[in-house]
């Protein structure tokens, strides 16, 4: 059973041209490589701490690092720094797995799924960002009151949920039925573009034909860039639905809303079957655009041989979409889950950006309503408490105002560059702060045995502590 | 490769833009766009007014592109980037269309070399001037030289009756006719040489002007709201005081005049120096008309567009202030 509704565009954003390059033909199978690599980095591309060690056996499932699960079993042959996807181009120590053909399986969930489960699978976003699954859902609280699968898909240039509905739906419905089981949502809601016509129709058919628990509905909204953010869209169909907007500290999990995407779900669907979630779909774009299904932790050179897609001279590989994605110059990195693009474009000059005029574009095209000329003079005066009171922490680094500028200012890359040295500048603060009152204390502490020594009064004495210092040289164990 | 046809490449950014239509959103594209909207102006201006106007254009853009080139040059930036951007120009052109089309070529070069360079590359150039520079020169050359500065044609904009005007030169001026009353008269018989009569001549450059404008709203180069406002205030505050007085300036003379238009839709629509948001703009278009309005009914200067420009220009701030979102 399902039910249309229509919503009006998200605020802000812009409106592109469909451009979902590789759905005309099935998806490649890439062949899964001899060796299998698992950067052990986390959501914000910190260093994990490994779980294994070299030559250390390995089956399918097992985790290698909190989050990190080995897609194959085998064992590990080594642990080094190695390129991974991510826009600074740096490497991270990561696990090379020799693979084996036992696939030998870690753990076989059953149905019903629970939060355990996926928290073992190291299940984690698939739309991009990579957020751990298990995290967003515990957070979710008693009550859930939305179930939201993103299905917008907005940039062009990627294709991959769109493809996954083309290609297995029962999946994703499985993954559906699982975790409504789970959560127990007061409605449950897919939210899909507009103008994925065939895709939709695929819904439509398959959710009539389900036996889901409860209903399903489709939310179609107008194709708008970037309606596929996660707050973007949560604000939508809080909108739609008559609710308050989301407050600049809420997350969706505090209302009650999970939203997820498309693959995720997918995902654990294949879990609750007893299946491993160790492949996702990329769109591959380039020379022959077609969707590959990989293996995490494939190199992305091998996806791109395969499928004929090689780079030439005077292209650049980009990972993601035009506007949300990033040049990454190493193809030995591996795929990793928030790999969801893989383009091959040729190298062109930028154009110099030019002072800003103040022309104002860029405003009306921020869809988390912040003021990018703003933020821009801010960035460059390096103000950093100007930046955060301006909502600096909100950008969803979109690309919108980029887009629109025109002079041509790097507004996205100085934001997040901004954003960064706010990071970096608060955790100096942070540990200034900490030395300090560790100093402080010490000082302290120098100055009460100074006055004691003065005064001749004996210390007050720290019981805990002298009571300690007793019982070790009387070598008794201490009293419970 | 092989060579031969162009190989397929994935998606870029700049197709992207292209595709959604955003190319021509360049900064110089826009500076080409409000010179290639004075044109109809120009062409009125120097048909039906004086043809020294184009000489005048000629003098001032060139003057501001040299200005510009050498303080990049000292400045030590790239100087054919810089005045590539057509930013320079554009100033020259506006002045050169703000002053008397007599007025000796070497004030039209001072007030350009203060507009450029004192208004703008002092205080850094493109996106940095807080005054429109165009207007600072303005303001300057009418301060400085007020008889060329007030000196107009004979066929000249009746609004500039101005109180400076040496009365043995020009009748017209000494007469409290308004334009239309003039245009009436001649035509019912009083023909006096010209067959388009000052008034006319000068609400047609009006409409020129207006053509221009509209076409920028059109491309979306400028945006509606600070002219919307400030003709509106204008229209409000000259209705308000032809109720009070028959003397007062008719709306026409008031709203069609040369300076009127030229500055709705090509001064106050700086965006360097005016308010960033829409709702800013009309706070500004409305200021610029209040202040225009003031010093034409109870000051002594004829042209009170300029000084409005530039006390708004300093409001800019606080205005933005307002009227920025608080995330």
């Amino acid at each position: 059973m399902s039910a249309n509704t229509t919503a009006p565009r998200i605020t802000g954003g812009i409106e592109l041209p469909r451009y979902k390059p590789g759905l005309d033909a099935p998806p490649v199978e890439i062949t899964r490589p001899d060796t299998l690599i698992f950067p052990l980095a986390g959501y914000r591309g910190e260093p994990l701490p490994a779980r294994v060690h070299v030559g250390q056996a390995v089956r399918q499932g097992q985790l290698l690092a909190d989050g990190i699960v080995a897609t194959n079993s085998g064992h590990v042959q080594d642990l080094r720094e190695h390129p991974f996807a991510h826009p600074s181009g740096l490497s991270v120590p990561s696990v090379f797995l020799q693979c084996d053909s036992t696939d030998a399986i870690d753990s076989i969930s059953a149905r019903p799924l629970s939060l355990e489960a996926i928290r073992n699978a190291g299940i984690m976003g698939h739309g991009g960002a990579g957020f751990s699954t298990f995290n967003k859902l515990a957070a979710v609280g008693e009550q859930c009151h939305y179930l939201l699968i993103n299905a917008a898909e907005c940039e062009p240039g990627i294709a991959c949920d769109e493809a996954l509905l083309l290609t297995d739906i029962d999946g994703v419905l499985c993954g559906v039925s699982a975790l409504m089981d789970l959560l127990r949502p007061s409605e449950t809601v897919l939210v899909i573009e507009q103008d994925k016509l065939k895709a939709r129709k695929h819904l439509e058919h398959a959710l009539h034909i389900s036996d889901l628990p409860r209903a399903v509905s489709i939310l179609d909204i107008q194709a708008r860039y970037p309606s596929g953010a996660e707050r973007v869209l949560v604000d939508l169909v809080l909108r739609e639905r008559a609710h308050g907007v989301l407050a600049r500290h809420e997350r969706p999990t505090h209302r009650g809303i999970v939203c997820l995407n498309l693959a995720t779900v997918h995902a654990i669907g294949a879990l609750a079957n007893g299946q491993m979630a160790n492949q996702r779909l990329v769109t591959v774009d380039g020379r022959r655009p077609c969707h590959a299904r990989v293996t995490l932790g494939t190199p992305i050179r091998h996806v791109l041989q395969q499928t004929g897609n090689l780079p030439d001279e005077g292209d650049y590989l980009r990972i993601g979409g035009p506007l949300s994605g990033y040049e990454h110059a190493d193809m030995a990195a591996p795929v990793s889950v928030h790999v969801n693009a893989l383009s091959v474009a040729a190298q062109s000059e930028p154009r110099p950006p030019l002072p800003c005029i103040r022309c104002g574009d860029c405003v009306p095209v921020c869809p988390v309503g912040l003021y990018p000329q703003q933020l821009h003079s801010l960035a460059q005066a390096r103000d950093d408490e100007g930046l955060s009171r301006q909502g600096l922490d909100h950008c969803i680094a979109c690309g919108c105002c980029d887009l629109v500028c025109p002079s041509a200012i790097p507004l996205t890359a100085s934001f997040r560059e901004a954003q960064r040295q706010r990071t970096i500048s608060q955790a100096q603060d942070q540990a200034s702060a900490a030395a300090a009152a560790l100093h402080a204390r010490h000082n302290a502490r120098k100055q009460r045995d100074a006055n004691r020594h003065i005064t001749g009064d004996k210390a007050p004495g720290n019981s805990a502590v002298a009571s300690a210092l007793a019982r070790a040289r009387r070598k008794r164990t201490p009293k419970a | 490769m092989s060579g031969g046809e162009p190989r397929r490449r994935a998606l870029d950014l700049d197709t992207l833009r292209r595709a959604a239509g955003l190319s021509l959103r360049t900064t110089p594209a826009t500076m080409r766009a409000v010179l290639w909207a004075l044109v109809p102006g120009t062409v009125l201006y120097a048909v039906l007014i004086d043809i020294r106007v184009i000489l005048n254009l000629a003098v001032a853009m060139l003057a501001a592109t040299l200005c510009e080139a050498m303080a990049m040059h000292v400045r030590r930036r790239p100087v054919l980037a810089t005045v590539s951007d057509g930013s320079a120009a554009l100033t020259g052109a506006l002045l050169a269309l703000s002053v008397p089309p007599g007025l000796p070529l070497w004030q039209l070069i001072l007030g350009t070399t203060i507009a450029t360079l004192l208004a703008k590359q002092v205080f850094g150039g493109l996106g940095q001037n807080p005054f429109n520079p165009a207007m600072v020169g303005l303001a300057v050359l009418l301060v400085s030289f007020p008889a060329t500065m007030t000196h107009w044609p004979h066929s000249a904009d009746p609004q500039l009756a101005p109180i400076f005007q040496d009365t043995t030169r020009t009748v017209d001026a000494l007469t409290a006719q308004t334009p239309l009353d003039r245009w009436r008269e001649q035509a019912r018989g009083h023909s006096s040489g010209d067959a388009i009569t000052p008034g006319v001549a000068w609400s047609l450059l009006g409409l020129g002007w207006l053509a221009g404008g509209l076409w920028l709203l059109w491309r979306r180069i400028i945006s509606w709201h600070a002219p919307v406002a400030m003709l509106l205030t204008l229209t409000a505050c000259h209705g308000f005081a032809a109720l009070f007085s028959s003397e007062a300036l008719s709306l026409s003379t008031a709203l069609l005049s040369g300076a009127t238009l030229f500055g709705a839709f090509f001064i106050i629509t700086d965006p360097v120096s005016g308010a960033a948001t829409p709702r800013g703009r009309i706070l500004f278009g409305v200021g610029v008309a209040l202040i225009t309005f003031a010093i034409r009914q109870f000051g002594s200067w004829p042209e009170g567009l300029a000084f409005a420009v530039l006390i708004m220009n300093g409001a800019v701030p606080l205005i933005d202030r307002l009227d920025t979102p608080r995330p």
